[in-house]
Protein backbone atom coordinates (compact mmCIF):
# COMPACT_ATOMS: atom_id res chain seq x y z
CA UNK A 1 0.00 0.00 0.00
CA UNK A 2 2.50 2.67 1.04
CA UNK A 3 4.11 2.53 -3.15
CA UNK A 4 0.46 2.93 -4.76
CA UNK A 5 0.21 6.14 -6.73
CA UNK A 6 -2.44 8.63 -5.42
CA UNK A 7 -5.07 7.97 -7.69
CA UNK A 8 -4.77 4.26 -6.75
CA UNK A 9 -4.99 5.38 -3.10
CA UNK A 10 -8.34 7.54 -4.15
CA UNK A 11 -9.85 4.50 -5.48
CA UNK A 12 -9.11 2.44 -2.29
CA UNK A 13 -10.94 5.15 -0.36
CA UNK A 14 -13.71 5.57 -2.12
CA UNK A 15 -14.05 1.75 -2.52
CA UNK A 16 -13.70 1.95 1.43
CA UNK A 17 -16.30 4.78 2.01
CA UNK A 18 -18.72 2.91 -0.70
CA UNK A 19 -18.19 -0.04 1.78
CA UNK A 20 -18.97 1.78 4.99
CA UNK A 21 -21.61 3.77 2.99
CA UNK A 22 -23.15 0.56 2.38
CA UNK A 23 -23.21 -1.05 5.68
CA UNK A 24 -25.40 1.92 7.11
CA UNK A 25 -27.86 0.96 5.23
CA UNK A 26 -29.94 -1.39 8.06
CA UNK A 27 -31.92 1.53 8.76
CA UNK A 28 -34.36 3.99 6.86
CA UNK A 29 -32.53 7.29 7.33
CA UNK A 30 -36.00 9.20 6.73
CA UNK A 31 -36.68 7.89 10.39
CA UNK A 32 -33.54 9.11 11.85
CA UNK A 33 -33.59 11.61 14.36
CA UNK A 34 -31.56 14.93 15.31
CA UNK A 35 -30.31 15.40 18.81
CA UNK A 36 -29.36 18.79 17.76
CA UNK A 37 -32.93 21.12 19.17
CA UNK A 38 -34.53 20.20 22.01
CA UNK A 39 -36.58 17.33 21.66
CA UNK A 40 -39.56 18.74 23.01
CA UNK A 41 -39.67 21.29 20.04
CA UNK A 42 -42.42 20.33 17.58
CA UNK A 43 -43.63 17.09 19.73
CA UNK A 44 -47.32 16.88 21.13
CA UNK A 45 -48.08 19.24 24.12
CA UNK A 46 -51.11 18.99 26.65
CA UNK A 47 -52.02 21.36 29.23
CA UNK A 48 -54.21 21.44 32.24
CA UNK A 49 -55.90 24.50 30.66
CA UNK A 50 -55.82 27.83 28.30
CA UNK A 51 -56.46 30.98 28.91
CA UNK A 52 -58.19 31.44 25.73
CA UNK A 53 -57.86 30.57 22.39
CA UNK A 54 -54.71 32.36 21.97
CA UNK A 55 -52.61 30.44 24.33
CA UNK A 56 -52.61 26.81 23.70
CA UNK A 57 -50.26 24.64 25.06
CA UNK A 58 -48.65 24.40 21.23
CA UNK A 59 -47.26 27.53 21.73
CA UNK A 60 -44.66 26.97 24.34
CA UNK A 61 -43.16 24.09 22.20
CA UNK A 62 -42.81 25.98 18.99
CA UNK A 63 -39.88 27.06 19.04
CA UNK A 64 -41.42 30.65 18.55
CA UNK A 65 -40.23 32.97 21.56
CA UNK A 66 -43.15 35.33 20.68
CA UNK A 67 -46.05 32.68 20.64
CA UNK A 68 -47.16 31.35 24.81
CA UNK A 69 -49.18 29.09 27.06
CA UNK A 70 -51.26 30.89 29.63
CA UNK A 71 -53.34 28.57 31.95
CA UNK A 72 -56.44 29.60 33.45
CA UNK A 73 -56.48 31.04 36.69
CA UNK A 74 -56.16 28.57 39.44
CA UNK A 75 -53.81 26.07 41.49
CA UNK A 76 -52.44 23.85 40.49
CA UNK A 77 -52.01 23.41 36.42
CA UNK A 78 -49.67 21.93 33.84
CA UNK A 79 -48.44 21.25 30.63
CA UNK A 80 -46.70 18.29 29.62
CA UNK A 81 -44.90 17.39 26.57
CA UNK A 82 -44.75 13.78 24.51
CA UNK A 83 -40.88 13.36 23.29
CA UNK A 84 -42.25 10.28 21.31
CA UNK A 85 -39.86 7.80 23.08
CA UNK A 86 -38.57 6.51 26.45
CA UNK A 87 -35.37 9.66 26.16
CA UNK A 88 -32.85 10.47 28.83
CA UNK A 89 -32.43 14.56 29.15
CA UNK A 90 -30.52 16.73 31.08
CA UNK A 91 -31.75 20.01 30.90
CA UNK A 92 -35.61 21.61 31.02
CA UNK A 93 -35.11 25.69 30.22
CA UNK A 94 -38.46 27.51 31.28
CA UNK A 95 -39.10 30.89 29.48
CA UNK A 96 -41.81 32.26 31.98
CA UNK A 97 -43.80 35.29 30.76
CA UNK A 98 -44.64 37.88 34.07
CA UNK A 99 -47.31 35.22 35.18
CA UNK A 100 -44.62 32.74 36.39
CA UNK A 101 -44.64 30.00 38.87
CA UNK A 102 -43.49 30.31 42.56
CA UNK A 103 -43.77 26.69 43.58
CA UNK A 104 -43.64 23.66 40.89
CA UNK A 105 -42.40 20.31 39.89
CA UNK A 106 -40.87 18.47 36.88
CA UNK A 107 -41.85 14.99 36.19
CA UNK A 108 -41.62 12.71 33.89
CA UNK A 109 -43.47 9.20 32.80
CA UNK A 110 -43.36 6.65 30.71
CA UNK A 111 -47.14 6.84 30.27
CA UNK A 112 -48.29 10.04 30.26
CA UNK A 113 -50.40 9.12 33.96
CA UNK A 114 -48.48 8.03 36.45
CA UNK A 115 -45.50 10.47 36.81
CA UNK A 116 -42.08 10.82 39.14
CA UNK A 117 -41.06 14.25 40.70
CA UNK A 118 -37.10 14.63 39.23
CA UNK A 119 -37.38 18.66 40.47
CA UNK A 120 -38.66 20.57 43.14
CA UNK A 121 -39.07 24.21 43.20
CA UNK A 122 -41.07 26.37 46.21
CA UNK A 123 -39.53 29.88 45.47
CA UNK A 124 -38.87 30.30 42.06
CA UNK A 125 -38.65 33.70 40.55
CA UNK A 126 -39.82 33.70 36.77
CA UNK A 127 -37.87 34.66 34.43
CA UNK A 128 -35.52 32.69 31.89
CA UNK A 129 -34.89 29.12 34.10
CA UNK A 130 -32.12 26.49 33.12
CA UNK A 131 -32.75 23.70 35.26
CA UNK A 132 -29.99 21.11 35.20
CA UNK A 133 -32.67 18.01 35.98
CA UNK A 134 -31.71 14.31 34.68
CA UNK A 135 -34.56 11.83 34.13
CA UNK A 136 -35.75 10.04 31.36
CA UNK A 137 -39.08 9.66 29.83
CA UNK A 138 -41.77 9.41 27.15
CA UNK A 139 -43.50 12.67 28.92
CA UNK A 140 -41.76 16.15 30.93
CA UNK A 141 -44.73 17.46 32.99
CA UNK A 142 -44.55 21.03 34.37
CA UNK A 143 -46.46 20.80 37.36
CA UNK A 144 -47.29 24.05 39.50
CA UNK A 145 -48.96 24.67 42.59
CA UNK A 146 -48.32 28.07 43.53
CA UNK A 147 -48.56 31.51 41.13
CA UNK A 148 -46.83 34.16 41.66
CA UNK A 149 -49.49 36.45 40.04
CA UNK A 150 -53.42 36.53 40.27
CA UNK A 151 -53.37 35.68 36.56
CA UNK A 152 -52.75 32.10 35.83
CA UNK A 153 -48.82 30.49 35.13
CA UNK A 154 -48.10 31.48 31.37
CA UNK A 155 -44.48 30.19 29.60
CA UNK A 156 -43.16 31.58 26.71
CA UNK A 157 -40.91 28.25 25.81
CA UNK A 158 -40.43 25.25 27.74
CA UNK A 159 -37.52 23.00 26.59
CA UNK A 160 -36.48 19.90 27.35
CA UNK A 161 -32.89 18.94 25.87
CA UNK A 162 -31.12 15.80 25.43
CA UNK A 163 -28.80 14.11 27.66
CA UNK A 164 -27.18 12.70 23.97
CA UNK A 165 -24.24 14.36 22.71
CA UNK A 166 -24.99 15.90 19.60
CA UNK A 167 -25.29 14.56 16.48
CA UNK A 168 -25.81 11.07 18.13
CA UNK A 169 -28.06 9.10 15.49
CA UNK A 170 -31.63 8.57 16.96
CA UNK A 171 -31.56 4.84 15.86
CA UNK A 172 -32.13 2.09 17.96
CA UNK A 173 -29.07 -0.19 16.96
CA UNK A 174 -26.03 -1.46 17.25
CA UNK A 175 -23.63 -4.32 15.06
CA UNK A 176 -21.63 -7.11 14.42
CA UNK A 177 -19.44 -7.35 11.50
CA UNK A 178 -18.71 -11.53 11.28
CA UNK A 179 -17.07 -12.39 7.99
CA UNK A 180 -17.10 -16.39 6.64
CA UNK A 181 -15.46 -18.47 8.47
CA UNK A 182 -16.00 -22.10 7.18
CA UNK A 183 -18.38 -24.45 5.69
CA UNK A 184 -20.00 -27.82 6.94
CA UNK A 185 -23.14 -30.04 5.82
CA UNK A 186 -23.91 -29.56 9.90
CA UNK A 187 -26.53 -27.34 11.55
CA UNK A 188 -26.09 -27.77 14.96
CA UNK A 189 -30.05 -26.78 16.28
CA UNK A 190 -31.99 -28.82 13.78
CA UNK A 191 -29.03 -31.84 13.41
CA UNK A 192 -27.65 -31.62 16.77
CA UNK A 193 -24.61 -34.08 16.84
CA UNK A 194 -25.32 -35.43 13.60
CA UNK A 195 -22.38 -34.32 11.46
CA UNK A 196 -23.36 -34.16 7.66
CA UNK A 197 -27.00 -34.25 8.23
CA UNK A 198 -27.68 -30.76 6.66
CA UNK A 199 -27.33 -29.07 3.05
CA UNK A 200 -24.01 -27.10 2.73
CA UNK A 201 -24.09 -24.23 5.78
CA UNK A 202 -21.78 -21.32 5.28
CA UNK A 203 -20.90 -20.15 9.24
CA UNK A 204 -20.14 -16.71 10.37
CA UNK A 205 -18.49 -15.34 13.79
CA UNK A 206 -17.70 -18.75 15.90
CA UNK A 207 -15.03 -20.41 14.33
CA UNK A 208 -15.62 -23.53 16.01
CA UNK A 209 -19.63 -24.50 14.84
CA UNK A 210 -19.98 -27.60 13.69
CA UNK A 211 -22.92 -30.53 14.57
CA UNK A 212 -22.04 -30.77 18.34
CA UNK A 213 -21.47 -26.97 18.90
CA UNK A 214 -23.06 -26.11 22.33
CA UNK A 215 -23.79 -23.13 24.36
CA UNK A 216 -19.95 -24.34 26.35
CA UNK A 217 -18.24 -24.82 23.41
CA UNK A 218 -19.11 -21.63 21.62
CA UNK A 219 -18.41 -19.54 24.73
CA UNK A 220 -14.73 -21.74 24.86
CA UNK A 221 -13.70 -20.67 20.97
CA UNK A 222 -12.78 -17.76 19.38
CA UNK A 223 -14.67 -15.72 16.67
CA UNK A 224 -13.63 -13.50 13.80
CA UNK A 225 -16.49 -10.76 14.43
CA UNK A 226 -15.96 -7.26 14.76
CA UNK A 227 -16.20 -7.13 18.19
CA UNK A 228 -14.24 -10.19 18.86
CA UNK A 229 -16.42 -10.31 21.89
CA UNK A 230 -19.21 -11.54 20.14
CA UNK A 231 -18.30 -15.72 19.82
CA UNK A 232 -22.41 -16.11 18.61
CA UNK A 233 -22.80 -18.69 15.67
CA UNK A 234 -24.71 -17.53 13.03
CA UNK A 235 -25.01 -20.00 9.62
CA UNK A 236 -26.72 -19.80 6.12
CA UNK A 237 -27.03 -22.08 3.33
CA UNK A 238 -24.35 -21.60 0.66
CA UNK A 239 -24.92 -20.27 -2.36
CA UNK A 240 -23.88 -21.52 -5.52
CA UNK A 241 -22.93 -19.53 -8.71
CA UNK A 242 -22.89 -22.26 -11.33
CA UNK A 243 -21.96 -24.79 -9.14
CA UNK A 244 -19.31 -23.09 -7.33
CA UNK A 245 -20.03 -21.93 -3.94
CA UNK A 246 -19.60 -18.23 -3.62
CA UNK A 247 -18.87 -16.14 0.11
CA UNK A 248 -20.62 -13.24 1.03
CA UNK A 249 -18.15 -10.05 1.70
CA UNK A 250 -20.49 -8.09 3.04
CA UNK A 251 -21.54 -9.82 6.49
CA UNK A 252 -22.98 -7.80 8.87
CA UNK A 253 -25.60 -9.13 11.87
CA UNK A 254 -27.39 -5.52 12.84
CA UNK A 255 -29.46 -5.56 16.21
CA UNK A 256 -32.17 -2.72 16.19
CA UNK A 257 -34.77 -2.37 17.91
CA UNK A 258 -37.66 -1.28 15.99
CA UNK A 259 -40.84 -3.09 14.35
CA UNK A 260 -42.77 -1.92 17.83
CA UNK A 261 -43.60 1.13 19.05
CA UNK A 262 -41.17 3.31 20.57
CA UNK A 263 -42.17 3.01 24.17
CA UNK A 264 -42.18 -0.81 24.35
CA UNK A 265 -38.49 -0.62 22.36
CA UNK A 266 -37.75 1.45 25.96
CA UNK A 267 -38.38 -1.97 27.58
CA UNK A 268 -36.19 -4.48 25.34
CA UNK A 269 -34.54 -7.40 26.93
CA UNK A 270 -31.11 -8.85 26.56
CA UNK A 271 -31.10 -11.76 24.33
CA UNK A 272 -31.01 -14.58 26.57
CA UNK A 273 -27.53 -16.56 26.55
CA UNK A 274 -27.30 -19.75 24.73
CA UNK A 275 -30.83 -18.08 22.42
CA UNK A 276 -31.71 -20.46 19.43
CA UNK A 277 -33.28 -18.40 16.22
CA UNK A 278 -33.95 -19.80 12.91
CA UNK A 279 -35.68 -17.41 10.90
CA UNK A 280 -36.61 -17.49 6.89
CA UNK A 281 -38.21 -20.81 5.81
CA UNK A 282 -35.42 -23.53 4.59
CA UNK A 283 -38.50 -25.76 3.19
CA UNK A 284 -40.05 -22.72 0.82
CA UNK A 285 -41.43 -24.29 -2.16
CA UNK A 286 -42.62 -20.67 -3.87
CA UNK A 287 -41.81 -16.89 -3.13
CA UNK A 288 -44.66 -17.26 -1.16
CA UNK A 289 -45.65 -15.78 2.67
CA UNK A 290 -43.92 -18.51 4.49
CA UNK A 291 -40.49 -17.21 3.13
CA UNK A 292 -39.32 -13.71 4.80
CA UNK A 293 -35.60 -13.27 2.99
CA UNK A 294 -35.30 -10.82 0.56
CA UNK A 295 -33.10 -10.06 -2.29
CA UNK A 296 -31.63 -6.93 -3.67
CA UNK A 297 -28.84 -5.34 -5.07
CA UNK A 298 -26.17 -2.95 -3.52
CA UNK A 299 -26.06 0.23 -5.16
CA UNK A 300 -28.61 -0.50 -7.45
CA UNK A 301 -31.90 0.34 -5.56
CA UNK A 302 -33.57 0.67 -8.96
CA UNK A 303 -33.46 -3.42 -8.73
CA UNK A 304 -36.13 -3.04 -6.07
CA UNK A 305 -36.52 -6.30 -4.23
CA UNK A 306 -37.63 -9.20 -4.06
CA UNK A 307 -38.06 -12.70 -2.05
CA UNK A 308 -36.40 -15.17 -4.87
CA UNK A 309 -32.98 -14.05 -6.86
CA UNK A 310 -32.90 -10.67 -8.82
CA UNK A 311 -31.03 -9.77 -11.78
CA UNK A 312 -28.35 -7.39 -10.19
CA UNK A 313 -26.41 -4.86 -13.07
CA UNK A 314 -22.63 -5.77 -13.73
CA UNK A 315 -20.12 -3.92 -10.94
CA UNK A 316 -23.21 -4.39 -8.40
CA UNK A 317 -23.31 -6.99 -5.63
CA UNK A 318 -26.21 -9.40 -5.11
CA UNK A 319 -27.67 -8.76 -1.30
CA UNK A 320 -29.50 -10.95 1.04
CA UNK A 321 -31.84 -9.27 4.02
CA UNK A 322 -33.03 -11.56 6.77
CA UNK A 323 -35.13 -9.84 9.75
CA UNK A 324 -35.08 -12.59 12.87
CA UNK A 325 -38.21 -12.49 15.36
CA UNK A 326 -37.96 -10.13 17.82
CA UNK A 327 -40.58 -11.35 20.52
CA UNK A 328 -39.98 -14.00 23.07
CA UNK A 329 -41.84 -16.53 24.93
CA UNK A 330 -39.49 -15.84 28.18
CA UNK A 331 -38.75 -19.38 28.90
CA UNK A 332 -36.85 -21.17 26.33
CA UNK A 333 -34.35 -21.26 24.57
CA UNK A 334 -35.13 -23.55 21.91
CA UNK A 335 -38.19 -25.25 21.01
CA UNK A 336 -38.93 -28.61 19.11
CA UNK A 337 -39.80 -27.00 15.64
CA UNK A 338 -36.90 -24.31 16.87
CA UNK A 339 -39.49 -21.95 15.92
CA UNK A 340 -42.00 -21.47 18.32
CA UNK A 341 -40.35 -19.66 21.02
CA UNK A 342 -39.99 -16.70 19.34
CA UNK A 343 -42.53 -14.81 17.07
CA UNK A 344 -42.68 -11.45 14.56
CA UNK A 345 -44.79 -8.56 16.76
CA UNK A 346 -48.05 -8.15 15.80
CA UNK A 347 -49.58 -4.15 15.25
CA UNK A 348 -46.16 -2.99 16.47
CA UNK A 349 -46.41 -4.77 19.59
CA UNK A 350 -45.30 -8.53 20.99
CA UNK A 351 -48.39 -10.45 21.08
CA UNK A 352 -49.07 -11.96 24.88
CA UNK A 353 -47.62 -15.36 23.81
CA UNK A 354 -44.40 -14.31 23.58
CA UNK A 355 -44.04 -10.89 25.39
CA UNK A 356 -40.82 -10.29 26.18
CA UNK A 357 -38.85 -7.76 23.36
CA UNK A 358 -35.62 -8.69 22.38
CA UNK A 359 -33.13 -6.61 19.97
CA UNK A 360 -34.46 -7.80 15.91
CA UNK A 361 -32.14 -9.41 14.36
CA UNK A 362 -31.04 -8.23 11.21
CA UNK A 363 -28.69 -10.27 8.47
CA UNK A 364 -27.64 -8.31 5.57
CA UNK A 365 -24.96 -10.37 3.58
CA UNK A 366 -23.37 -8.94 0.25
CA UNK A 367 -22.39 -11.46 -2.54
CA UNK A 368 -19.94 -10.64 -4.71
CA UNK A 369 -22.06 -12.32 -7.49
CA UNK A 370 -24.41 -9.84 -10.45
CA UNK A 371 -26.06 -10.99 -13.47
CA UNK A 372 -28.42 -13.95 -14.45
CA UNK A 373 -30.02 -15.17 -11.51
CA UNK A 374 -30.23 -18.79 -12.95
CA UNK A 375 -27.35 -19.37 -12.33
CA UNK A 376 -27.16 -19.07 -8.76
CA UNK A 377 -28.98 -21.68 -6.17
CA UNK A 378 -28.82 -22.32 -2.19
CA UNK A 379 -27.45 -25.20 -1.09
CA UNK A 380 -31.29 -25.12 0.06
CA UNK A 381 -32.93 -24.44 -3.22
CA UNK A 382 -34.15 -21.73 -4.45
CA UNK A 383 -33.67 -17.72 -3.31
CA UNK A 384 -36.71 -18.03 -1.87
CA UNK A 385 -36.14 -21.18 0.82
CA UNK A 386 -33.21 -18.37 2.27
CA UNK A 387 -32.89 -18.72 6.08
CA UNK A 388 -30.83 -17.72 8.74
CA UNK A 389 -29.30 -19.49 12.00
CA UNK A 390 -28.12 -17.60 15.14
CA UNK A 391 -27.20 -19.45 18.41
CA UNK A 392 -26.36 -16.24 20.73
CA UNK A 393 -23.34 -16.66 23.14
CA UNK A 394 -22.59 -13.14 23.58
CA UNK A 395 -21.13 -12.41 26.72
CA UNK A 396 -24.08 -11.40 28.90
CA UNK A 397 -22.21 -8.00 30.65
CA UNK A 398 -21.92 -7.32 26.89
CA UNK A 399 -25.03 -8.00 25.74
CA UNK A 400 -26.61 -6.30 28.38
CA UNK A 401 -24.60 -2.99 27.83
CA UNK A 402 -25.61 -2.54 24.18
CA UNK A 403 -29.24 -2.99 24.92
CA UNK A 404 -29.04 -0.02 27.95
CA UNK A 405 -27.09 2.14 26.07
CA UNK A 406 -28.15 1.25 22.48
CA UNK A 407 -31.74 0.12 22.03
CA UNK A 408 -33.65 1.45 24.99
CA UNK A 409 -32.82 4.82 24.38
CA UNK A 410 -32.61 4.93 20.60
CA UNK A 411 -29.44 5.51 19.79
CA UNK A 412 -27.15 4.33 16.55
CA UNK A 413 -24.07 2.34 18.02
CA UNK A 414 -20.93 1.00 16.28
CA UNK A 415 -19.72 -2.96 16.57
CA UNK A 416 -18.29 -1.60 20.27
CA UNK A 417 -21.62 -0.44 21.26
CA UNK A 418 -20.60 3.31 21.65
CA UNK A 419 -22.41 5.90 19.28
CA UNK B 1 -24.14 -62.20 20.26
CA UNK B 2 -23.98 -64.53 17.23
CA UNK B 3 -28.29 -63.98 17.50
CA UNK B 4 -27.07 -60.13 16.58
CA UNK B 5 -25.00 -60.90 13.80
CA UNK B 6 -27.00 -63.73 12.20
CA UNK B 7 -29.41 -60.76 12.44
CA UNK B 8 -27.40 -58.04 11.07
CA UNK B 9 -26.48 -60.60 7.69
CA UNK B 10 -30.31 -61.16 7.32
CA UNK B 11 -30.67 -57.00 7.31
CA UNK B 12 -28.12 -56.92 4.38
CA UNK B 13 -29.87 -59.39 2.21
CA UNK B 14 -33.81 -60.15 3.57
CA UNK B 15 -36.19 -58.45 5.50
CA UNK B 16 -34.87 -58.15 8.23
CA UNK B 17 -35.37 -58.32 12.00
CA UNK B 18 -37.68 -57.18 14.90
CA UNK B 19 -36.72 -54.99 17.29
CA UNK B 20 -34.55 -56.83 20.25
CA UNK B 21 -36.96 -57.28 23.00
CA UNK B 22 -34.31 -57.03 25.53
CA UNK B 23 -34.14 -53.21 24.75
CA UNK B 24 -37.06 -52.56 26.30
CA UNK B 25 -36.47 -55.05 29.39
CA UNK B 26 -32.78 -52.37 30.08
CA UNK B 27 -35.16 -49.15 30.00
CA UNK B 28 -37.22 -50.84 32.60
CA UNK B 29 -34.24 -52.02 34.86
CA UNK B 30 -32.35 -48.87 34.84
CA UNK B 31 -35.31 -47.39 35.63
CA UNK B 32 -34.66 -44.24 33.00
CA UNK B 33 -37.97 -43.15 30.57
CA UNK B 34 -36.44 -43.03 27.37
CA UNK B 35 -37.17 -40.31 25.02
CA UNK B 36 -36.78 -39.13 21.68
CA UNK B 37 -34.51 -36.45 21.12
CA UNK B 38 -33.90 -34.19 18.22
CA UNK B 39 -30.98 -35.85 17.31
CA UNK B 40 -32.63 -38.93 16.95
CA UNK B 41 -35.90 -36.98 14.57
CA UNK B 42 -32.93 -35.58 12.94
CA UNK B 43 -31.43 -38.65 12.10
CA UNK B 44 -34.95 -40.52 11.12
CA UNK B 45 -36.02 -37.75 8.98
CA UNK B 46 -32.59 -38.38 6.98
CA UNK B 47 -32.35 -41.67 6.50
CA UNK B 48 -35.82 -42.36 5.06
CA UNK B 49 -35.37 -39.85 1.99
CA UNK B 50 -32.14 -41.22 1.43
CA UNK B 51 -32.95 -44.96 1.80
CA UNK B 52 -35.97 -43.64 -0.48
CA UNK B 53 -33.42 -42.11 -2.96
CA UNK B 54 -31.43 -44.73 -2.98
CA UNK B 55 -34.48 -47.01 -3.93
CA UNK B 56 -34.61 -45.18 -6.81
CA UNK B 57 -31.07 -45.35 -7.77
CA UNK B 58 -31.01 -49.13 -7.47
CA UNK B 59 -34.23 -49.48 -9.90
CA UNK B 60 -32.11 -48.27 -12.65
CA UNK B 61 -29.96 -50.91 -12.14
CA UNK B 62 -31.15 -54.04 -14.36
CA UNK B 63 -32.25 -52.19 -17.39
CA UNK B 64 -29.01 -49.83 -18.03
CA UNK B 65 -26.21 -52.36 -16.78
CA UNK B 66 -24.82 -55.09 -19.06
CA UNK B 67 -22.65 -56.71 -15.52
CA UNK B 68 -24.87 -59.50 -13.73
CA UNK B 69 -22.60 -58.87 -10.76
CA UNK B 70 -23.57 -55.38 -10.00
CA UNK B 71 -27.06 -56.20 -10.87
CA UNK B 72 -27.31 -58.86 -8.43
CA UNK B 73 -25.85 -56.16 -5.82
CA UNK B 74 -28.40 -53.92 -6.93
CA UNK B 75 -31.25 -56.33 -6.31
CA UNK B 76 -30.03 -57.38 -3.06
CA UNK B 77 -29.22 -54.01 -1.77
CA UNK B 78 -32.86 -53.02 -2.92
CA UNK B 79 -34.43 -55.78 -1.03
CA UNK B 80 -32.20 -54.44 1.87
CA UNK B 81 -33.32 -51.16 1.59
CA UNK B 82 -36.90 -51.83 1.38
CA UNK B 83 -36.38 -53.75 4.68
CA UNK B 84 -34.41 -51.31 6.39
CA UNK B 85 -36.84 -48.29 5.57
CA UNK B 86 -39.72 -50.13 6.79
CA UNK B 87 -38.20 -50.73 10.36
CA UNK B 88 -37.59 -46.60 10.34
CA UNK B 89 -40.96 -46.01 9.10
CA UNK B 90 -42.37 -47.87 12.13
CA UNK B 91 -40.08 -45.83 14.13
CA UNK B 92 -41.13 -42.91 12.65
CA UNK B 93 -44.54 -43.52 13.83
CA UNK B 94 -43.71 -44.26 17.08
CA UNK B 95 -41.78 -41.29 17.20
CA UNK B 96 -45.12 -39.34 16.03
CA UNK B 97 -43.15 -37.59 13.27
CA UNK B 98 -44.93 -36.87 9.99
CA UNK B 99 -44.34 -38.00 6.84
CA UNK B 100 -42.42 -35.01 5.78
CA UNK B 101 -38.70 -34.52 4.32
CA UNK B 102 -37.06 -31.40 5.91
CA UNK B 103 -34.42 -31.70 3.16
CA UNK B 104 -36.94 -31.49 0.25
CA UNK B 105 -35.37 -29.90 -2.63
CA UNK B 106 -31.92 -29.01 -0.51
CA UNK B 107 -28.70 -30.50 -1.74
CA UNK B 108 -27.56 -33.02 0.59
CA UNK B 109 -24.10 -34.82 0.89
CA UNK B 110 -24.75 -38.52 -0.81
CA UNK B 111 -28.33 -37.70 -1.43
CA UNK B 112 -28.96 -37.59 -5.35
CA UNK B 113 -31.84 -35.03 -6.10
CA UNK B 114 -34.21 -35.20 -9.36
CA UNK B 115 -31.84 -34.05 -11.46
CA UNK B 116 -28.83 -36.06 -10.35
CA UNK B 117 -30.91 -39.20 -11.08
CA UNK B 118 -32.19 -38.10 -14.44
CA UNK B 119 -28.57 -37.54 -15.82
CA UNK B 120 -27.88 -40.84 -14.12
CA UNK B 121 -30.68 -42.33 -15.76
CA UNK B 122 -29.44 -40.84 -19.25
CA UNK B 123 -26.16 -43.07 -19.21
CA UNK B 124 -25.98 -46.98 -19.59
CA UNK B 125 -23.60 -49.68 -20.04
CA UNK B 126 -19.95 -48.97 -18.71
CA UNK B 127 -20.57 -45.82 -18.08
CA UNK B 128 -23.65 -46.31 -16.20
CA UNK B 129 -21.88 -48.04 -13.97
CA UNK B 130 -19.55 -46.30 -13.26
CA UNK B 131 -21.70 -43.05 -12.40
CA UNK B 132 -23.86 -45.61 -10.39
CA UNK B 133 -21.01 -47.17 -8.41
CA UNK B 134 -19.85 -43.29 -7.37
CA UNK B 135 -22.92 -42.57 -6.69
CA UNK B 136 -24.12 -45.28 -4.29
CA UNK B 137 -20.83 -45.41 -2.65
CA UNK B 138 -21.31 -41.69 -1.63
CA UNK B 139 -25.03 -43.00 -0.51
CA UNK B 140 -23.67 -45.87 1.68
CA UNK B 141 -20.57 -43.72 3.03
CA UNK B 142 -23.01 -40.87 4.08
CA UNK B 143 -25.36 -43.30 5.79
CA UNK B 144 -23.07 -45.03 7.75
CA UNK B 145 -21.63 -41.82 8.68
CA UNK B 146 -24.56 -40.19 9.89
CA UNK B 147 -25.94 -43.37 11.58
CA UNK B 148 -22.46 -43.53 13.65
CA UNK B 149 -23.16 -40.07 15.06
CA UNK B 150 -26.42 -41.15 16.18
CA UNK B 151 -25.28 -44.37 17.63
CA UNK B 152 -23.05 -41.73 20.03
CA UNK B 153 -25.34 -38.90 20.21
CA UNK B 154 -28.68 -39.78 19.65
CA UNK B 155 -31.51 -40.28 22.54
CA UNK B 156 -33.70 -43.05 22.74
CA UNK B 157 -32.11 -46.87 23.17
CA UNK B 158 -34.78 -47.63 20.02
CA UNK B 159 -32.92 -45.41 17.49
CA UNK B 160 -29.34 -45.82 18.29
CA UNK B 161 -30.10 -49.44 17.98
CA UNK B 162 -31.70 -49.27 14.48
CA UNK B 163 -28.67 -46.76 13.54
CA UNK B 164 -25.73 -49.37 14.92
CA UNK B 165 -28.21 -51.97 12.61
CA UNK B 166 -27.87 -49.43 9.59
CA UNK B 167 -23.92 -48.83 10.24
CA UNK B 168 -23.01 -52.54 10.22
CA UNK B 169 -25.07 -52.79 7.25
CA UNK B 170 -23.40 -50.25 5.52
CA UNK B 171 -20.20 -51.79 6.11
CA UNK B 172 -21.15 -55.12 4.90
CA UNK B 173 -22.75 -53.20 2.15
CA UNK B 174 -19.45 -51.41 0.95
CA UNK B 175 -17.40 -54.49 1.64
CA UNK B 176 -19.63 -55.86 -1.19
CA UNK B 177 -19.18 -53.11 -3.50
CA UNK B 178 -15.85 -53.03 -2.88
CA UNK B 179 -15.16 -56.58 -4.20
CA UNK B 180 -16.90 -55.59 -7.33
CA UNK B 181 -13.33 -54.09 -8.17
Amino acid sequence: MSHAPPVSRLLVLAAVLITLFGLTEAVDPSTARSADTPISQGRPALASSVENGGTPALAAVDGNPGTRWSSAAADPQWLQVDLGSSVSFNQVVLTWEAAYATAFQIQTSANGTSWTTVHTTTNATGGNQTLNVSGTGQYVRLYATARATQWGVSLWEFQVLSALPPNVVRVAEFLADCPFTHRLPDDPIIFPGLPGASHMHSFFGNTSTNASSTLQSLQNAPSNCNPTTDVSSYWVPTLYNNGVAVEPTGTTFYYLGEGVRDDLIAQTQPLPLGLRIVAGNAKATAPDATSNARWSCLHAGEVGSSKNFVNCPAGTMLESYLDFPQCWNGVDLDSADHKSHMAYPVAAACPASHPVMVPKLRQVLRYPVSGDPSHFALASGPGYTMHGDFFNAWPVAEMERRVRDCIRPIIKCGADGHP
Amino acid sequence: MRAATLCLALILLTAGCAEPATQVAAQHHHGVAATFSATDAGWLQLMIPMDEQALKLLALVPSRSKNPALVALAAALATAHRAELGRLRDLRTRMALGDTNPHEGHTMPGMLNADGLQTVARNSGPAFDALFRTHLKAHLDQSAQVSRSEETAGGHPSARTLAAALTKSRADQLTALGRLD
